[in-house]
């Protein structure tokens, strides 16, 4: 039987309950059950640092069991950067640890009196002191939790100083980089009082039919192996993506200054990373695709650094996007982030806003406290990450919320910083020339996101016959073209939404490469496990009604149409390159969405109809059923 | 894994020693370690690295003034 663990941090309780499984058939693990339990345990218009709203760490229904890539977990908690539904995804072993002590689920509620740790150890769960661990950043952290419970064993998943201090966009980290990122879950942590979630557990999971689950893991295995996507991905990682985006112009260049970044080739190469900087690959739980870098900086300013990562948001968020060709300086700073707790791609946005506003002179060294802030400066780039986990100077002021921010350095700045519609800072790729990525990337729950809705296969140029084979109709594979591009878009938000109820790594899955794996490998593997006679039907029924209930959550404290929309430069034309010209228009664009919509079964406003939550069976949410 | 019919037909369609224009998507046959090739649909050019004896794979483009 699958559990649920409730902390109540305020009363110092601890209950645990079992989760039914007509439940966990309908949610599944991960983000399937994190949402779940998300919308039932908060009410409409709840304060996301408030002690009610729930940190829910959730892993895969099917992490941690002998299935390929099936390791990760999931964190959910309405969210401090926008104010609307929030959630993360992190890898390594987290995940597998929790469900090897017992649990599908840890919901955290309330606030501590002071700083605290929770020791998960199988069936029991103790609040520890954390008075020590306070003001330590996560890599201290982690070995100092190491260091009281004398088990290096114990896997650590926690906040620095940043989520302390309870910034926007603080991450929750676990080993030296894998971090649940975006929509500000550390600052949750941090509200809490919580500096750490430290698990151990060494229960085994059942399995129905255990040969069968053999048989099907070494069959995928033996089949992943064979594709070329996995040969290139285990010695590189994907930062062979940063040479597809920059030549295809779907990066952001100085902060939307250019499209193309030219002064990165001879510099920031794959090959260049891979020949002074990286060491070994590793991998997370139960993947042999190990896509992680372990890197070291042997000579210059910053020998000795040593880290792990980066993929290739580092090439983009820490170069492209500030105007820097050095990857020294990419890993100085993207380490200081990973080691205070800082979401390194919403940072990336910040720093490149501040250096745009800097140079059109709207802001200068008294605003920035003598920092040279021009595109491009290393000291811009080492130091602020500083500066925000201190809470100090320009750090300050953009460590609260975009909206703070641009109050204290003038309106006219607020022009330059690009926001989605649901308030999260625009990722740096240039998706108004796609337009089921467009769509995919801006109408997710959480906010603009490619690992929600980027369709990656719309600009590998493959035949049609075989893209629609794979999306299951007709569909277009011109990436510049505007019809078949909503079901695209909702085919991709659900293959996504499963692999994340799953707990399978998205590089495995059609959203990386086409030969990877779509509903039904990962349906083999539940139906070993469990025993259940499951359809690939029902497990597309299962991630739309995931995609429904987050939807649930954010048109229950108002959301609408309008949340939908891009940034308004994605609706300005391309002033140069080769895709000079294109844009969204915004009749097709409203075209398109009110397609999507149509396929979703919303109102014309972006709104989940009473017959398609009563045909999900989400008609009687919330049902506080745990 | 059963190797269900979508991806059997993507891998089909997929030939090794192939490598896809970056700019322009076009498909461009490759020698055996072919160091360099030119995209005939658009024209630009790519470095190419070999990741296995089969597996060729785009390092950047071609380009004047390129350190390395």
């Amino acid at each position: 039987m699958r559990q649920v663990a409730y902390v109540d941090l305020t009363n110092r309780k601890v209950t645990i309950k079992p989760i039914p499984e007509d439940l966990l058939r309908k949610f599944l693990g991960g983000r399937g059950i994190g949402s779940y339990l998300l919308y039932n345990h908060t009410t409409k218009g709840i304060h996301p640092l408030s002690p009610e709203n729930p940190l829910i760490f959730s892993p895969g229904f099917m992490t941690g069991q002998f299935a390929n890539a099936m390791g990760r977990c999931h964190v959910n908690g309405k969210s401090p950067d926008t104010g609307k539904y929030g959630d993360s995804n992190i890898g390594g072993a987290f995940g597998a640890e929790l469900m090897y002590a017992g649990l599908q689920a840890l919901v955290i509620t309330g606030k501590a009196a002071k700083p605290t740790y929770l020791f998960i150890d199988n069936d029991k769960i103790q609040l520890r002191d954390a008075s020590k661990l306070w003001g330590k950043d996560t890599f201290q952290t982690q070995l100092g939790v190491w260091d009281e419970l004398q088990d290096s064993d114990v896997k650590v998943a926690c906040i620095g100083e940043a989520g302390e201090h309870q910034v926007g966009f603080a991450c929750i980290l676990h080993q030296l980089k894998r971090s649940a990122g975006r929509t500000g879950q550390g600052a949750l942590m941090g509200s809490k009082n919580l500096k750490a979630v430290a698990v151990r557990g060494s229960q085994s999971l059942p399995v129905k039919d255990p040969q069968k689950l053999l048989e099907i893991t070494r069959r995928q295995y033996e089949y992943i192996r064979r594709t070329k996507i996995f040969e290139i991905t285990k010695r590189w990682s994907n930062l062979f993506a940063w040479v597809v985006n920059n030549e295809r112009e779907g990066i952001v260049v100085r902060n939307h200054r250019a499209n193309f970044y030219p002064e990165g080739y001879g510099h920031l190469d794959v090959d260049i990373f891979l020949d002074k900087y990286s060491e070994k690959m590793l991998a997370c739980q139960q993947c042999a695709m190990h896509c992680e870098h372990r890197y070291e900086v042997k000579e210059g300013p910053y020998k000795g650094l040593k880290g792990e990562g980066p993929e290739w948001i580092a090439p983009l968020h820490f170069g492209a996007l500030v105007g820097n060709i050095h990857w020294d300086v990419i890993l100085a700073s993207f380490e200081k982030t990973n080691r205070f707790g800082i979401d390194a791609s919403t940072f990336g946005l910040y720093l490149a806003w501040l250096m745009d506003i800097y140079d059109r002179g709207l802001i200068g060294k008294e605003q920035t406290g003598g920092i040279d802030f021009n595109f491009g400066s290393a000291e811009a780039m080492v130091k602020l990450p500083e500066l925000i986990n201190k809470d100090e100077g320009i750090g300050k002021v953009i460590s609260h919320g975009a909206d703070e921010a641009i109050r204290q350095l003038g309106d006219k700045t607020g022009e330059f910083l690009y926001r989605c519609g649901r308030g999260l800072t625009q990722e740096a790729v240039n998706d108004r020339i796609l337009r089921a990525t467009c769509l995919g990337d801006q109408t997710s729950n959480r906010g603009n996101d490619h690992l929600r809705g980027r369709c990656n296969l719309e600009f590998m140029g493959l035949p049609a016959d075989v893209l629609s084979k794979i999306i299951g109709r007709p569909t277009n594979p011109d990436p510049y073209a505007w019809d078949t591009k909503a079901f695209f878009a909702m085919w991709q938000q659900n293959l996504n939404t499963m692999s994340d109820m799953m707990g399978l790594c998205k590089f495995w899955t059609q959203w990386f490469a086409p030969d990877l794996f779509g509903y039904e490998q990962p349906l083999e593997v539940i139906n070993a496990v469990t025993g259940w006679d499951m359809t690939k039907e029902e497990l597309w029924q299962a991630s739309d009604r995931v995609w429904n209930m987050e939807k649930m959550f954010n048109v229950r404290d108002g959301e609408d149409r309008r949340n939908d929309s891009p940034p308004k430069i994605f609706f300005e034309p391309i002033k140069e390159g080769a895709r000079k010209g294109l844009c969204l228009e915004p009749d097709k664009w409203n075209a398109l969405l009110d397609e999507y919509y149509d396929l979703r079964g919303w109102s014309r406003n972006g709104i989940p109809t009473p017959e398609k939550l009563k045909q999900l069976k989400l008609d009687k949410e919330p049902s506080h059923t745990i | 894994m059963t190797e269900n019919e979508p991806q059997k037909y993507a891998r089909s369609k997929e030939i090794y020693q192939r490598i896809r224009c970056m700019r322009c998507t076009h498909r461009i046959d490759l020698e055996k370690d072919q160091k360099e090739a030119y995209c005939p649909a658009c024209g630009l050019g790519w470095v190419i690295t070999w990741v296995t004896p089969d597996i060729p794979m785009v390092l950047r483009r071609i380009m004047p003034n390129v350190p390395k």
